[in-house]
């Protein structure tokens, strides 16, 4: 027991009271021991001062021990260096002075300037070892991920560092031995990593030094680009994760038919960068698509006697079974050719079906469908046949046959059939949008009723209508040609030459001219029927003269060779009449002439009767189509009246024995021989 | 003359003889709008889905109403439209237009309506309309670009109007809104099944869709619900 802790203790004599009743006396005998009680321990005693007093060493008290051990604790690190010594609850984001001082509200406590790490606690040696080995661990780490990113570094295994580090003498004649497995082990390690150092190096050499992944972004970016090539001609959409394009042909109406899509998809090529030919685009084409056509459009006559089909029932052309497509040799053409292909197909087979279709709306005009062949009457005994041919899907030429004008006009018609808008907005936006003409919309007062609207309204002619338009105009015009060949060959005099004037697709026009060699200057005048015209249209053929005079000869050719041979003839007469009138060399007098006579056959001979200045004889010359002319000579009748016919009976002279090449040679000869007698 | 037949494979070809278009006195419609600066991107949407080629129109339109003496709540309403051309003074030729209440079908998709609409010629047309008894209830200048894809007429334009009656010169125009008005619509024979073609509008809308959202708009409840402002479309 002791009294106070703070003062020193002196042993002092307690007494003990024994029992509470009896009152304490001084005298009473005291019975029991001495008890003196002593601290167990004393103070220390520092130092004995000169003068009795004892300096003792004061024992640690409890907040002596607690703060002794506070020292130790290292707040810094439990607290956090920028929080205030005094308020930990402080928010972290105040602002900090240059030298980290957080300036304004740590004022209160201070902080430390100076981090001074407090002395170590019991367990810090532990957490600096763990601290220590998880920063080796973290460098292990990072060694690892270096090398497993390098190619060229590979982690090798290290020996057991006991087994070396512990040479005993009973492993020293083992020790070569595993001296030379480790060695082994080793180089084999080392050759592992060589090994695939060189497959890369291989790799790299037919990559061009290139990697696997940068091989894959340039084939995607060729992809790419040439997916851009193609939408500036094909319509692409990607729906999903699926991209396709149209192969339809329209411009107005709806796209994206299903029976019309190509899928598009990137074909996998090797991981070898080599430039190939093969596109790396792959297309699926509609196996209805998968073929090569051509519309082949021929002017052929109705024989009657040939006795030949016309068209082969044996041939196979058309025969085109779905199922023979091969589907990867379709996706191994290139993309340009196998679309461009699929498209033309589907065109011509729309067309076709259309024209079939035209055919059998047409009444009048007979026609016969078989597979992919059409026939349909022109004119005459001229029919007009269409035929769908179908070539295999492969690169090549295709011979084309048929006329190629007129495969070229109907190619033409269809493309502008689809270009033109039949459709048009009205005057005022508000109103329905119409397919009348734009006269039709501001009537004016007047107003046009039905019948009238019905007259003006321009009905679109089918293609088929057109078609045959231009084929029987193709037709005429080939015949005329043939004819004017035939002419102008023959002819030697006078020398007729032709030329086009005007080549339309249903109208054209050919101008003749005739001449006679060496008397071009007689030309100079009147040159009205040195020249004749020959207008071709669908339906036929008319002669023309300058003077308005026509000759219509429909689709007849010889009736085209016989109009032109007439106009030749008239042409003479106006050369002869033309020569006679030389005043100096052979004047003569044209008593009479008249084109449009007729010999007594009732065929048309035009006819010129002159006489000489001195008024004996006079010639008559009779042209007959196609033939030499008549010359007739007589003595010039006086007196009509009185005049006995067989005095001046017609002599017939023979053009042909007259004297000269050319007929106005003739003429001239035979004139000078008459001009005086 | 060849005989021809006529024989009509789709219902959606135009029959392009005369004597077979009737008079359309049906339309289905739908209307949307958008901001003025987003009709450059709609424009392009519309060329790639359209037939080619647009058509410029600038046209006033004048409202008026013919009202019977007895109630003043039923009336009439006939609009007539005029050119508003600068280069060439085409001014004789107007356009009238009556259309009707919109048929109460909840299953269509479009407002289905009777329009008739003629072209005339007037050189007075204001006397003719007054003397007719119609009265002007409000007038608009609309100025825009005309689509159009098989029968589907499509419209956007924005709407302008006269600070002053009866002046139009630029000065006096103010513009309503910035919003362009638009306008998708197929004119059909009288009497006409409406439903396909109702539906293939609402197709060719829904392609339309980010940028305008075209819906059935049920003017006409506004239209009854106030009398005395005519709330137009």
């Amino acid at each position: 027991m002791e009294s106070g802790s703070a003062s020193p203790s002196s042993p002092e004599p307690i007494v003990i009271d024994e029992g509470p009743e009896k009152p304490p006396s001084i005298l009473a005998p005291r019975k029991g021991v001495d008890l003196v009680l002593e601290a167990n321990d004393d103070w220390k005693i520092q130092e004995i001062g000169f003068d009795g007093v004892e300096k003792y060493l004061k024992p640690e008290t409890f907040t002596d021990q607690v703060g002794k051990l506070a020292r130790r604790v290292e707040w810094m690190k439990l607290v956090g260096s920028s929080t205030p010594y005094e308020n930990a609850k402080i928010d972290q984001t105040e602002e900090l002075d240059d030298e980290g001082v957080p300036s304004r509200k740590g004022e209160k406590g201070g902080t430390n300037v100076e981090l001074v790490t407090p002395e170590a606690g019991p367990w810090s040696s532990v957490a600096k070892y763990l601290h220590e080995s998880l920063s080796q661990l973290n460098v292990l780490l990072d060694d690892l991920s270096v090398m497993k990113n390098t190619d060229y570094m590979k982690a090798l295994t290290v020996l057991d560092p006991i087994t070396i580090a512990e040479p005993t003498p009973e492993h020293i004649q083992t020790m070569r031995g595993t001296q030379w497995i480790w060695k082994r082990r080793a180089l084999q390690e080392a050759v592992q990593v060589l090994d695939i150092a060189q497959k890369q190096r291989q790799q790299a050499l037919r990559n061009l030094g290139l990697s696997v992944d940068y091989i894959a972004h340039l084939q995607r970016t060729k992809f790419f680009e040439e997916l851009k090539e193609m939408r500036e001609i094909w319509r692409v959409r990607k729906t999903g994760d699926y991209v396709y394009g149209d192969l339809s042909y329209h411009i107005f109406g709806w796209k994206y038919d299903t029976p019309n899509l190509f899928d598009i998809s990137r074909r996998s090529l090797s991981n070898k960068f080599e430039t190939s030919d093969l596109s790396i685009i792959e297309v699926s084409v509609p196996k209805d698509l998968a073929r090569r056509s051509m519309l082949v459009v021929k002017i052929v006559k109705d024989d009657i006697e040939s006795g030949d089909l016309f068209r082969d029932p044996k041939s196979n052309d058309y025969a085109y079974s779905y199922k023979e497509v091969d589907a990867e040799k379709v996706k191994a053409l290139h993309w340009k050719d196998s679309l461009k292909w699929a498209q033309n197909t589907l065109l011509l087979r729309d067309t076709f079906n259309t024209l079939c279709k035209d055919a059998i709306k047409l009444r009048n005009r007979l026609s016969i469908i078989r597979d992919n062949v059409l026939l349909i009457r022109l004119f005459d005994d001229y029919l007009l046949r269409f035929e769908l041919q179908w070539f295999p899907f492969e690169a090549g030429q295709i011979h084309e046959e048929g006329d190629i004008y007129l495969n070229r006009v109907l190619r033409e018609m269809i493309i502008g059939f689809e270009c033109t808008k039949f459709v048009r907005p009205q005057f005022f936006c508000s109103m329905p949008i119409t397919h009348l003409p734009e006269s039709l919309d501001l009537r004016g007062c007047g107003g046009f009723d039905a019948r009238q609207i019905a007259d003006r309204a321009v009905t679109p002619r089918s293609i088929l209508d057109r078609m045959l338009d231009m084929a029987a105009h193709r037709a005429l015009v080939n015949m005329m040609t043939e004819v004017a060949e035939l002419m102008c060959g023959s002819s030697v005099d006078p020398t007729i030459q032709y030329k086009w004037l005007h080549c339309g697709r249903n109208y054209s026009k050919m101008m003749f001219q005739v001449v006679s060699k060496d008397y071009d200057l007689y030309l100079s005048g009147h040159r009205m029927h040195h020249t004749f015209f020959a207008s071709v249209s669908s339906d036929g053929i008319t002669i023309e003269t300058k003077d308005g005079m026509l000759i219509k000869c429909d689709r007849d050719s010889a009736r085209v060779l016989y109009a032109c041979q007439y106009c030749v003839c008239i042409y003479q007469v106006s050369m002869f009449a033309m020569v006679c009138r030389n005043q100096w060399i052979t004047p003569f007098q044209t008593l009479y002439s008249n084109v449009y006579a007729l010999d007594d056959k009732g065929n048309p001979a035009p006819n010129i009767l002159l006489c000489n200045q001195a008024a004996t004889r006079s010639i008559l010359f009779k042209f007959h189509v196609g033939r030499d002319p008549e010359i007739l000579v007589r003595r010039f009748v006086v007196n009509e009246k009185t005049a006995k016919p067989e005095e001046h009976p017609w002599k017939k002279l023979s053009y042909r024995k007259l004297y000269g090449a050319t007929f106005c040679k003739k003429v001239d000869a035979l004139l000078s021989f008459l001009r005086d007698c | 003359m060849d005989n021809v037949v006529d024989v009509d494979e789709e219902g959606n070809q135009q029959k392009l003889s005369a004597n077979s278009t009737p008079y359309q006195t049906q339309e289905c419609v739908l209307y949307g709008s958008i901001f003025v600066k987003n009709v450059p991107d709609l424009e392009r949407r519309l060329a790639g889905l359209c037939d080619p080629g647009c058509e410029e129109f600038y046209e006033h339109e004048m409202s008026f109403s013919l009202r019977t003496s007895s109630t003043s709540d039923v009336k009439t309403d006939i609009k007539l439209r005029r050119r508003f051309r600068t280069e060439h003074q085409i001014q004789n030729y107007w356009q009238l237009k009556y259309i009707g209440v919109p048929e109460p079908d909840q299953k269509c998709p479009t407002i289905v309506r009777k329009e008739i609409s003629s072209l005339v010629h007037s050189q007075d047309m204001m006397t003719y309309a007054k003397s007719l008894g119609l009265r002007m209830d409000y007038e608009y200048i609309t100025q825009g670009k005309l689509w159009t894809k098989g029968n589907i007429k499509i419209l956007h334009s924005t709407l302008t109007r006269t600070l002053r009656a009866g002046t139009y010169d630029s000065s006096s125009l103010k513009s309503m809104s910035d919003s362009a008005l638009v306008e998708i619509s197929i004119s059909l024979p009288e009497s006409a099944e409406y439903m396909p073609a109702a539906k293939s509008l609402r197709d060719f809308a829904d392609q339309l869709m980010p940028l305008v959202n075209m819906e059935k708009i049920d003017y006409w409840k506004k239209m009854f619900s106030t009398p005395a402002a005519p709330a137009r479309r």
